[in-house]
């Protein structure tokens, strides 16, 4: 367990370590982009909202935490399949299934470490922008007291739904480090074993195939997506449609799917996914 | 006592090929083995399958008296050429990657071996030279106490003079009982180091001499390799 742990500490470490750089150019880019739209008159969102440069600015920050919490998630993917194919990780003294493991569990960690900072910067731009704009200041106190009267309303099934969609967002998460290390292996495994002149014809076939399949996954997942995105908004409006046994069964299939591919992947991995040689 | 290294019947292709063959080689403790043969005979697929890398091969590898990978991995130590870290990495940060990791790295050896190699510490890998970096790897591979090292064409790139400094203190830098196999095409430069030649021809282990027995024969070991390739190719 103790290198288990270390492994971790250190993966979590390597993900992270461009958190902050990240972070400074989103509200470097945002301020900018703020700063030009609101003195150059170059403004296409609502004039009355958006009155105060802190509102706008926070406005934009939000958009861009969504754009870079994503951009931040693929990082996440392509360090996964960096560390699982890298020499250097894989003479680490630890079993494989454990090394896999450990690997999506700190990229894991590492996207939550963001999410909770980009919440963090979000608040802190949010309490500016209180101080600062009296019609926010007001639009807040009025959305709170909303919320509180809503919140009388909540029920299990309400409850139920709210952290279902946290669930299925985790869940979606690991989903997507899954199966891209599932396309790796796999594709990797094909090739070793196919001889030399069809693995190379093989490669374009399954690099067709893999387009393919990424184009049909991101219009599903932004099918998905937008509904678990919309679900808080449509919450704190008391709009909240659809019924359990819905998102029940999508959760137990989610969790069937995610355990499904990572035992293929924790099988891929430990028997047939070589590390490259590193000279 | 163990031996560091017991391969019985192996057996690795890739792509449909064979790259390894029904090799059998059994190595001593505290011997220091040259591993031998042309460029693509299979040397760095044979360490690489012994650390536990390379996967979906047949036979039965034991490190220490070790068949499972993780615990063959904790017993040896490989030259690895460090690709998993940026350019950007400074040496300091590797070492700690090493501590963390390494229950068996030894930070004083460490220092003793980076001060010989003439490497500062707050280097990073893209300020090092070719020869630097295998120093380097150097370094950290002789800074781990286990039974077995595998060196992978470790000098390729050290200037003749550091290199021989090198080959001279490696016996110094080992544990008594530690085992070394080196693979290497200055064959001539580790002769006076080895205890055993082990040679690499038509995907297996065909020749597992010691020293001393060739230096009988009133053969260096440099001769006994080339005469050796003669001898079959007139075969």
């Amino acid at each position: 367990m103790a290198i288990f742990n270390r492994y971790f500490t250190v993966l979590f470490r390597l993900k992270t370590k461009w958190i902050s750089l990240l972070l400074i150019i989103q509200t470097v880019a945002t301020f900018a982009i703020t700063f030009f739209n609101f003195h150059n008159g170059h403004l296409y969102l609502n004039r009355s909202i958006f009155s105060n440069f802190f509102t706008l600015w926070l406005a934009i920050f939000i958009v861009f935490a969504w754009l870079f919490t994503g951009v931040f998630y693929l990082s996440t993917c392509y360090q996964n399949e960096h560390v699982s194919g890298n020499q250097t990780w894989r003479l680490v003294p630890i079993d494989d299934k454990k090394l896999y493991f450990d690997n999506i569990l700190s990229s894991f960690g590492a996207l939550l470490f963001f999410v909770i900072l980009e919440i963090i910067c979000t608040l802190v731009l949010g309490v500016v922008t209180f101080t600062f704009d009296s019609q926010f200041h007001t639009t807040i106190i009025e959305m709170f007291a909303d919320i509180g009267r809503h919140l009388q309303q909540v029920d299990l099934e309400i409850m139920f739904n709210f952290f279902g969609a946290i669930m299925m967002t985790i869940l979606c998460a690991f989903f997507g480090y899954f199966i891209i290390s599932f396309l790796n292996y796999s594709s990797r495994a094909l090739l070793d074993f196919l001889p030399e002149a069809l693995s190379k014809a093989y490669f374009r076939v399954i690099a067709v195939f893999v387009i393919i399949l990424v184009a049909w996954l991101a219009i599903k997942a932004s099918d998905i997506g937008l509904q678990i995105i919309s679900f808080p908004f449509r919450f704190m409006l008391g709009e909240t449609t659809g019924t359990n046994d819905d998102l029940a069964l999508a959760l137990v299939l989610m969790l069937a799917i995610n355990l499904l591919f990572w035992f293929l992947d924790t099988i891929l991995f430990s028997k047939f996914f070589e590390a490259r040689e590193g000279k | 006592m163990t031996n560091p290294l017991e391969i019985t019947d192996l057996v690795y292709k890739k792509n449909q090929k064979k790259i390894i063959t029904d090799l059998n080689l059994t190595l001593k403790p505290g011997k220091i083995v040259a591993l031998l043969g042309e460029n693509g005979a299979g040397k760095t697929t044979l360490m690489r399958i012994i650390s536990g890398v390379a996967k979906n091969y047949r036979g039965s590898v034991k490190v220490a008296g070790f068949t499972k990978e993780a615990d063959r991995k904790g017993h040896l130590s490989f030259t690895d050429g460090l690709t998993g870290f940026a350019n950007s990495t400074k040496i300091n940060d590797i070492v700690k990657f090493y501590q963390i990791l390494y229950h068996d790295f030894n930070l004083k050896q460490f220092e003793q071996l980076r001060d010989f190699m003439n490497l500062k510490p707050d280097l990073r890998l893209s300020e090092l030279s070719k020869g630097m970096k295998e120093k380097l790897v150097i370094a950290l591979t002789f800074s781990r106490r286990v039974d077995l090292y595998l060196l992978d064409e470790p000098f390729s790139g050290i200037d003749a003079m550091a290199r021989k400094k090198i080959i001279k203190s490696i016996i110094l830098w080992k544990q008594e009982k530690s085992t070394i196999l080196i693979s290497d095409h200055f064959v001539n430069e580790i002769t006076a180091v080895l205890d055993e030649v082990v040679i690499i021809k038509n995907k297996t282990v065909c020749m597992q001499k010691s020293t001393e027995a060739i230096r009988a024969d009133n053969q260096s070991v440099e001769e006994f390799y080339e005469s050796f390739y003669q001898r079959e190719e007139e075969e």
